[in-house]
């Protein structure tokens, strides 16, 4: 784990960051309450579970990590972590989507990874400080990605009842081919969580 | 061009469009942050960390799981 320098105090600091917490938990719940109503209730316990575990015991300014690993080090856990990813992809993708089997081997990596990230400290430095300019075009993207799939929700026959002339992406994940493909999109999950992480 | 392939064609328009972003933000990083250092932001208090990782989990649950 990596080791702390100063602190980081302020109120201003303080106040910015148990708001930007309270906007996390609001949109965590939101989207569980939306997960329940579609018909996911794995979905949304989840989200809901950690939107009031976040409320309940929100998270205090942290100071920023002031040695990050070394190349030798990292590069040993970015094998192991491959190695393991691709064992993970390979076991997991021969589960039926959908299923128990498949839920769970979701759950458990996911779960342990969300243990790590409330009990332990970021492990990189964040960089300085960014503008809202420079997160627009992402901003932006990600709002218009959001909106489109909610539209294409809303044209659904219900909002249990998938469409194919208004597909949202997991109608259209859902209508690709298993097996192999399964394999492939569990690893680039898999990968992707090991990367927030190491983050 | 039916209605499925207009979707289809939007999902690939906004994947393209993240690509476009990321690309300007590897070779302007004054004007663009990436994707790694918006989420690096997001993630450096326990909050944000949890958030992000909570979306991540998600993600898995709403393609594979239950």
């Amino acid at each position: 784990m990596a080791q702390r320098s100063g602190t980081r105090t302020g109120a201003g600091s303080t106040l910015r960051t148990s708001g930007q917490a309270q906007v996390i938990v609001v949109i965590l719940i939101l989207a569980g309450v939306f997960d329940a109503i579609s018909g996911n209730p794995v979905d949304a316990l989840l989200l809901i579970g950690v939107g009031i575990l976040l409320g309940l015991f929100p998270g205090d300014p942290e100071p920023e990590p002031t040695a990050e690993p070394s190349i030798r080090s990292r590069s040993r856990r970015v094998i192991v972590a491959g190695l393991a990813a691709v064992g993970f992809a390979t076991v997991v993708g021969t589960f039926e989507r959908h299923s128990w089997p498949m839920t769970a081997g979701i759950l458990i990596p996911g779960i342990g990874a969300l243990a790590l990230a409330g009990t332990g400290a970021q492990q990189r430095r964040p960089g300085p400080p960014l503008e809202l300019r420079q997160l627009l075009p992402w901003i932006t993207v990600a709002v218009s990605l959001g909106i489109f799939e909610l539209v294409n929700l809303l044209l659904q026959p219900g909002l249990t009842i998938d469409s194919y002339d208004h597909p949202t992406l997991s109608v259209l994940w859902d209508g690709a081919s298993g097996g192999l493909g399964d394999s492939i999109g569990l690893l680039a999950w898999i990968t992707l969580g090991v990367y927030l992480v190491d983050r | 061009m039916n209605s499925h392939e207009v979707s289809v064609t939007i999902y690939g328009a906004l994947a393209l469009g993240g690509v476009v972003v990321e690309l300007v933000a590897l070779s302007k990083p004054d004007r663009v942050a990436s994707l790694g250092r918006a989420l690096g932001r997001a993630m450096r208090t326990r909050t944000g960390r949890v958030g992000i990782v909570t979306g991540w989990v998600w993600l898995g649950l709403h393609f594979f799981g239950l």
